[in-house]
């Protein structure tokens, strides 16, 4: 039997498993645990478009994409 | 009794602050430390960067207590080195921290950090139409800083010197004109490394100084963070009540009739 099983690679090093066309980002987030408290002051693109948080449940996806997730940190 | 902080309010696109002490949260040897020092500097933005999110390592999470302590975040476009990388780093920041105010910062050399002018303005201009409050750092060029007024920039943000050199105002004969010259408010930023400096950044009639390394690397740095208040406060006050005319010959403060006449 074909597996729907693919990769999404996540800050260009990292690669979770995805099931191809019905994973969504807010899985891939919630596997990553970055759960909803940290979301608040984080960002994600896909393949380098932002993809605005109250998008992310109806995001699905299909296998290959690079997800980048940012995060705020200390800076002057 | 003057009164600053009631009489004498900063204006950026509609926002008030009382105090004229900008902050960054870099270099602090921790979360607590930082949260303590900002809030004895009074000061009431900081600004901070995004990065990638390190997915292994711990989340320091620096955000709640700025929160907790009603700051305006500003965030910053550090590391982009292309008007390009600004963008895309000001809209990731705007979705991050649900704010559209930025500081605008594009320093492609790493060994002095001079921010490029042709790719902020750019950016800038960019910026701007996409609806964010745009903060520029840059060098202090009067006519850039007309430049970036004319394309819509809230403030500038001239430097007095690199970055983290704790130089002063190395800067000073052109802040001077570009404070002179601008309509918009006129914010140092870089190479403040004491009160002394920012007081006097401020008597020049900058409308406000951001310091971060100066205090950070403090060795005592809630120390410094007043230090810097009350130095920033006492400039504003100066600049305010009006400094005398500087001249080359003595003019005597007492009357100069013979003693005993």
């Amino acid at each position: 039997m074909p597996s729907n099983d693919q990769w999404v690679s996540v800050n260009q090093h990292q690669k979770i498993t995805i099931e191809a066309g019905t994973s969504t980002l807010v899985d891939v987030l919630r596997e990553l645990e970055i759960d909803s408290k940290v979301a608040v002051a984080v960002a994600v693109a896909i393949d380098n478009q932002i993809v605005t948080q109250s998008a992310w449940p109806d995001t699905v996806l299909h296998g290959g994409e690079q997800l980048s997730i940012f995060g705020a940190i200390a800076g002057g | 009794m003057l009164d600053l902080e009631v009489t004498d309010k900063l204006m950026i696109s509609g926002h008030h602050f009382c105090s004229r002490l900008f902050t960054g949260t870099g270099k602090f040897a921790n979360s607590e430390l930082m949260t303590q020092s900002l809030s004895a500097s009074a000061s009431e933005l900081v600004t901070m960067s995004l990065k990638r999110v390190d997915l292994d390592g711990q989340r320091d999470d620096i955000l709640a207590p700025l929160l907790a302590n009603n700051m305006k975040l500003l965030p910053n476009t550090s590391g982009a080195k292309t008007a390009q990388d600004a963008i895309f780093a000001a809209h990731l920041a705007r979705e991050a921290l649900a704010t559209n105010w930025i500081k605008l910062e594009i320093h492609p050399d790493p060994k002095y950090l001079m921010p490029d002018p042709i790719e902020t303005l750019k950016a800038a201009e960019t910026l701007v139409k996409d609806g964010f409050v745009v903060l520029p750092y840059m060098h202090a060029d009067p006519v850039l800083a007309k430049r970036l007024e004319e394309v819509g920039c809230q403030a500038v943000m001239p430097l007095g010197a690199p970055i983290g050199s704790n130089k002063g105002l190395v800067s000073q004969d052109f802040l001077q004109i570009i404070i002179e010259q601008a309509n918009v408010p006129v914010i140092v930023d870089a190479g403040i490394g004491a009160p002394s400096h920012a007081a006097y950044a401020m008597e020049l009639g900058a409308d406000a100084v951001l310091i971060n390394t100066a205090m950070a690397v403090s060795p005592d740095p809630v120390a410094m963070a007043r230090a810097f208040a009350m130095a920033v406060e006492s400039g504003r006050m100066a600049y305010l009540a009006g400094l005398g005319t500087v001249g080359s010959q003595a003019i005597a403060t007492s009357p100069l009739t013979a003693f005993l006449d």
